[in-house]
């Protein structure tokens, strides 16, 4: 479609209706997106946020080669054949990243771990981790973001800050929307937030809760106790911060709702006691079905974070932290997941994908993985320290602006990508497929256990 | 036998092999035969270990082995002395016999126990004695003392083992635990006994109790006596003499349970 623009110039434009954006985990479908063909740019991205504009408007074509073995450009076959034999030879591969890519792409990397008989690890591994483990140890009560704008009258927010994190998540599915049963909007729920600081988030809040920084899990196990009929302690001021009177208040909400929903952030997961913590917050949500019906959910971060857990769940039987070194699937996080091996120094080939850990692992970690001790090989979109200090970088495109495959939203919902416009490097999908070819190839060379193994 | 570990592996090596019930029904030259694992490739024993006939039938192991994981892994009878550092996975799913480590110890020490002693000497990593992660009970039985200390997670679900830990624990002691006795002498980490069902912790130090136990009285247990009595006899953890006669305060909890743990914490 042709345009004029401001200064009369005729412009070749596309508009692209119900565009997804991948920047956080809310996967909003409802972008409409409007691209100059001849520049190759997203020149609008209406009903985005601050954050979808951000991530379309400022993504560009970037003129770099596609392949790099040792900052030197090669064919890409050449870089794949490398990164493979780097893989097939190493004693103990890991495989890390996943979380900015689609899940048809995340399929090929279970199997070639396998094939490498190595450790498959997630982003999941340094944000909803311990999340991940309190599934395994409590389980889940779960829903869909759908039925949270339909039929949530209660939603809470614990150790998160979406106002800046997932800016779209209040007005689209929990705190404004008009739903079914919640027809007046925000007037039909209430709002309470619980964080150990008064963020951005706060502002909706009709309760808010400043606990204590680390006493997110005394509280958490005090309403647990309320469940079971014991009376929340008087001293709960001093134990938690909050006093009696508003924890007692915040329990007869939880307990009197119809549908209550509690989000949970890394402030969480991530603060002292980590997979207690959230094991406790979804244990409250599973006691107080005592009463009334009542959820929980982790707010994930990055795009397909979701779908990285549920492609290597689904492949392996575990979502992170996975290691096939004796040719069957294990699962033991701190003792294979990615910091803490890169850290005690153990992996002597890295393959990271679509993530840079050198620029936000801590140091023991990234002096490892920079070292002549670890094999480094990046396949990523953009140029970071990461693709810069591997010993194979592949530059690929960009998914949800360039590529179209599926993602997962933070509630395990698929959602299909429209992408925008083509661009000059290879997808994700590409490159993991032919280096899965390659490595099963090896493997099958070398009589690897599984190199035969059907993955479907 | 005798084990000397002459080569440090690069790599994580998993040698549940080294076991007195594998070792000591083979000859030396059969020993150097058996395999274990560098990460993801198949070793011989002799690439890592010297192997000499010793003196007795103790194992004896000797060398620093941070890397090497399972060490006495299904051990059911026999002794294991080991000289130096171990990896992860120390005495995984041990029934039986006695292991003694001269050094310190890396996570998961003994994992799915059901009988047998272990025996450190130096500290111990995270979840020592702990139910792999979605197991719903963990150790059943033996005994375990550390005479160092321990990080987070010691005794996660056991069901009725005992445990000494010498100096300072993490976090999270005795959470889920269903059964058994934990003693500490060192300053403890918080929320100790989290969603305990039954058992007993012992603290010798002052702790943050959860607000979800609840306070029962002051009394002196005969019993910890002759356990303090037991550690004198066989451990180097000096144990004061105003704890044989000193007097403990009990909590009940934890109460999102079924409120029968005990939580004793040395008075005076």
């Amino acid at each position: 479609m042709s345009a004029v623009s401001k200064d009369n110039t005729i412009v070749n434009e596309k508009i692209v209706e119900n565009a997804t954006c991948t920047f956080c985990g809310c996967c909003c479908d409802d972008i409409t997106l409007t691209v100059d063909m001849d520049k190759k740019v997203v020149t609008k991205a209406k009903d985005a946020c601050v954050l979808g504009k951000s991530w379309f408007l400022n993504h560009v074509i970037e003129d770099k080669p596609i392949a790099r073995i040792a900052g030197k450009e090669v064919p890409l076959d050449d870089a794949i054949d490398e990164a493979a034999k780097i893989l097939i030879e190493a004693k103990f591969p890991i495989l890390y990243g996943m979380s900015d890519t689609i899940c048809e792409a995340q399929r090929q990397c279970a199997p070639i771990m396998d094939d490498c008989l190595g450790t498959i690890d997630t982003t999941t591994s340094v944000c909803h981790g311990p999340s991940g483990m309190a599934f395994q140890g409590v389980g889940e009560p779960s829903m869909t973001l759908g039925e949270v704008k339909n039929r949530a009258d209660f939603v809470m927010y614990w150790g998160g800050n979406p106002a800046e994190a997932h800016p779209r998540h209040f007005a689209r599915y929990a705190v404004t929307p008009e739903g079914m049963f919640t027809p007046n909007g925000k007037d039909d729920r209430t709002v309470v937030i619980c964080d150990v600081r008064h963020t951005k988030t706060a502002g909706v809040a009709d309760i808010f809760l400043q606990v204590k920084p680390g006493k997110d899990f005394e509280l958490l196990w005090m309403l647990r106790a309320a469940c079971k009929g014991v009376e929340i302690p008087d001293n709960c001021k001093e134990i938690c911060g909050i006093d009696k009177e508003t924890v007692t208040d915040l329990f007869e909400k939880m307990k009197n709702c119809t549908y209550g929903v509690i989000f949970f952030g890394m402030g969480l997961t991530m603060s002292r006691g980590r997979h207690f913590n959230s094991g406790a917050l979804m244990a409250l949500a599973t006691d107080l079905n005592e009463f009334t019906h009542f959820v929980a959910k982790p707010a994930r971060g990055h795009g397909n974070v979701t779908g990285a857990d549920n492609v290597v769940a689904w492949q392996t039987g575990y979502p992170f932290g996975v290691n096939f070194s004796r040719g069957h699937p294990r699962f033991n996080p701190g003792e294979f997941t990615t910091v803490d091996t890169l850290t005690r120094g153990e992996a002597d080939a890295a393959l990271i994908i679509a993530s840079d850990p050198v620029a936000n692992f801590p140091k023991p970690a990234i002096d490892h993985i920079t070292s002549e001790k670890c094999k480094l090989i990046s396949i990523d979109t953009k140029n970071t320290p990461t693709s810069e200090a591997a010993h194979v970088s592949i530059q690929t495109s960009t998914y949800g602006i360039n590529t179209g495959g599926t993602v997962y939203r933070m509630d395990d919902v698929p959602i299909s990508l429209r992408p925008a416009f083509d661009s000059p490097f290879p997808s994700d999908l590409e490159v993991l497929t032919k280096l899965r070819k390659k490595v099963n190839k090896l493997a099958k060379k070398l009589n690897r256990p599984y190199a035969t193994k059907k993955y479907i | 036998m005798k084990l000397k570990l002459h080569t440090q592996p690069d790599v994580p090596l998993e040698a549940e092999c080294i076991t007195p019930g594998v070792i000591n029904k083979l000859k030396p030259k059969e020993v150097e035969k058996l395999k274990i694992y560098h990460g993801n490739r198949e070793s011989d024993l002799a690439d890592f270990f010297k192997v000499s006939k010793g003196k007795s039938d103790i194992l004896e192991v000797e060398g620093d082995m941070h890397k090497i994981k399972y060490l006495g892994a299904n051990m059911s009878s026999g002794e294991m002395q080991i000289e130096g550092d171990v990896g992860a996975h120390l005495g995984s799913a041990i029934s039986g016999g006695f292991i003694k480590i001269n050094g310190s110890a890396a996570d998961w020490v003994a994992p799915e126990m059901t009988g047998g002693r272990i025996h450190i000497t130096g500290n111990g990593g995270h979840c020592i004695a702990s139910a792999y992660r979605g197991a719903s009970k963990g150790v059943t039985g033996g005994e375990i003392i550390i005479e160092g200390n321990v990080k987070n997670e010691l005794g996660h679900a056991m069901a009725g083992s005992t445990m000494v830990v010498g100096g300072k624990c993490g976090d999270f002691t005795g959470v889920n635990m269903i059964s058994g006795t934990i003693l500490t002498f060192g300053e403890m980490g918080i929320r100790t006994g989290a969603g305990m069902k039954r058992g007993s912790i012992i603290c010798m130090n002052n702790i943050e109790v959860l607000p979800t136990f609840s306070y029962d009285c002051m009394y002196t247990p005969i019993y910890i006596k002759l356990l303090f009595k037991y550690i004198k006899e066989n451990t180097k953890i000096t144990i004061d003499e105003k704890f044989f006669s000193g007097s403990f305060h009990r909590w009940s909890g934890d109460a999102i349970e079924m409120n029968r743990g005990e939580l004793l914490v040395y008075a005076a």
